[in-house]
């Protein structure tokens, strides 16, 4: 049942009819399709059901590839909403702390955690408003931590401000905190759809490198393509070239030393471990590619047990798996 | 042994008494073939398949004694959110190899499985498309004697009258699930319920029988409807 408008065609028994399904002929048909197949040489209802399956079958697998290409440019696109969103929380916070510095400058090096800061700023505000109870209400758990916020709030060498500047200041620690629950959401669909695409590659490289990887190679059947040395300077291409002018040292690793086995190891191990990484995910991306099973299990455990073999057995806890 | 007990309401359809509870069943229409969580009783050679009320929404309505499922061997069935087709499965053994089902679901992930499924279950023809666009497929869905509707969405009522108006027959049914909490979580499921029953009578369908799937699904219903 294809549009279009030949005329009919009989060969021997079998009809070959073109029309289209929204016109009264169309309806026609719709309404005997079965009828009219064992009436011109089909067998029985279920030979031509294994007909109509093998059909359908195939169609929805081409639709499905088709759908896949669009998860795969969907992520590309979301975790470049990531890197800028990203880009935009930091600016931000360092105008906020640099703000609310002019009235208790001591608080920056407190603490440390951008979200904790801005929670204290957004619902607390002015030092006089500072308790124990409320800054427990915001999350600061550690008592020694509370009782110096609050000693240091007292002593402050930081200047009074107005009500009106305390109030922005507050509103954008707000937006900076609404924000960043846009930039969890974003993340939360990233993996999802990451989890679809390329269940081995996350497992093993984690959800920024994995995105990052796709977006630079432009998807998941490219990236299966390139060989483990080229997937370990990816993302490294500047430092490559100097290189290769002859000026500086090849690159040991590109977007993969954001993951926490490289970079959280010493600098010595940092290129042999790159290198096992970038082994990984390359098999990682094949099987994600061409195979679908998922089979991060078995690659984490090998990659585990050749890191260690590096490290000495000394980098145990720097595996984490969300980067 | 296991008391086996002929369900009227459709075909193929069984009560077997597994250590001393009463359980829904269906005849295995292919023999062999058995799903991951599945349990296949045997008896004098032929098997059944456990049908569990908590996975699927039509055995919790047959759970709930409704009195008619519009299900018929050799019928041909529109079923919009087959999702893995877990409960298409099952009325695939209802309505045999004369029958078809035109499964419709636009997620992805399920679709894969449900692949595997129809390449077993011939009379399951798997369709990619999204249910608000009936047109997508009209040129692979022919006439059809019921429509199954779950989808799960607000306006899932929506969904399942544009697709009657495409495909059912005259004197056709329609079978939707109601899902209140994806339609409005503020009016108690009670007023969403009648609301969604009134857009059907509104564009003059009749309603056959409305049943609630408490304690299988919470805040459901299932409503079958007839274009006449
Ligand atoms: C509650 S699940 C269905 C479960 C299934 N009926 C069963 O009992 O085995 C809802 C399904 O509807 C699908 N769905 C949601 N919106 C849809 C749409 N617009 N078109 C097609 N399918 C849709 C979802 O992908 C999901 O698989």
């Amino acid at each position: 049942m294809i549009e279009s408008h030949k005329p009919l065609n009989i060969v021997e028994k079998h009809v070959e009819v073109a029309f289209s399904p929204s016109t009264p002929i169309g309806k026609a048909v719709r309404e005997r399709i079965f009828c009219l197949a064992i009436e011109h040489g089909f067998k029985s209802n279920k030979e031509f059901l294994s007909f109509l399956n093998e059909v359908y079958r195939c169609l929805a697998s081409i639709n499905l590839k088709r759908k896949f290409s669009e998860k795969e440019l969907s992520i590309i696109k979301v975790q470049a909403a990531i890197e800028e969103t990203e880009k935009i929380l930091n600016l931000l916070i360092s105008k906020i702390r640099d703000l609310y510095g002019v009235h208790f400058p001591e608080l920056n090096s407190l603490v440390k955690s951008h979200m904790l800061y801005a929670k204290i700023i957004a619902k607390i505000g002015l030092r006089k408003n500072f308790s124990e109870e409320r800054l427990k209400e915001v999350g600061v758990q550690n008592k020694g931590l509370s009782s110096k916020i609050m000693s240091l709030s007292r002593s402050s060498v930081g200047a009074e401000i107005d009500g009106g500047l305390m109030e922005n200041i507050r509103k954008l620690a707000q937006s900076w905190l609404d924000l960043h629950t846009v930039l969890s959401g974003l993340k939360n669909k990233l993996e999802e759809d990451l989890m679809e695409v390329s269940p081995n590659l996350l497992r093993i490289a984690g959800l920024t490198v994995s995105a990052k990887l796709l977006s630079i190679t432009g998807g998941l059947n490219r990236l299966a393509m390139l060989p483990s040395s080229k997937i370990q300077v990816l993302g490294a291409e500047k430092a490559l070239y100097k290189h290769l002018k002859g000026k500086g040292k090849p690159p040991k690793h590109g977007v993969i030393f954001l993951h926490p086995l490289v970079r959280k190891a010493k600098k010595s191990d940092r290129g042999r471990i790159s290198r096992v990484l970038a082994n990984k995910i390359a098999i990682a991306a094949r099987i994600d590619a061409f195979k679908g099973e998922n089979m991060a299990s078995d690659i984490e455990k090998s990659l585990k047990e050749k890191v260690s073999r590096i490290t000495g057995g000394k980098n145990r806890n720097a595996w984490a798996r969300k980067g | 042994m296991h008391g086996l007990e002929k369900d009227e309401r459709c075909p193929n359809l069984y009560w077997l008494n597994i250590k001393g509870e009463r359980k829904l069943a269906t005849k295995n229409l292919v023999p062999g073939f058995k799903s991951v969580g599945e349990e296949i009783i045997k008896i004098k050679g032929t098997e059944y398949r456990i049908w569990n009320p908590y996975h699927s929404k039509a055995a919790a309505a047959l759970y709930n004694n409704i009195s008619l499922l519009p299900l018929k061997e050799g019928q041909k069935i529109l079923y919009l959110g087959i999702a893995e087709g877990t409960t298409a499965s099952y009325l695939s053994d209802i309505i045999g190899w004369e029958g078809a089902i035109f499964g419709v679901d636009c997620a992805y992930k399920p679709f894969e499985k449900l692949l595997g499924l129809s390449s077993i279950r011939k009379n399951i023809l798997p369709i990619l498309s999204d249910a608000r666009n009936p047109q997508s497929y009209l040129s692979l869905v022919p006439t059809v004697d019921v429509i199954y509707c779950d989808v799960a969405q607000p306006d899932e009522v929506d969904i399942s009258i544009w697709n009657a108006k495409s495909f059912l027959r005259k004197g056709g049914f329609i079978v939707t699930a109601i899902k209140a909490s994806s339609i409005d979580v503020v009016l108690p499921p009670g007023k969403v319920f009648q609301r969604e029953i009134n857009k059907y009578l509104d564009e003059g369908f009749q309603v056959v029988e409305k049943v609630e799937l408490n304690p299988f699904e919470k805040n459901h219903m299932m409503v079958i409807i007839q274009f006449k």
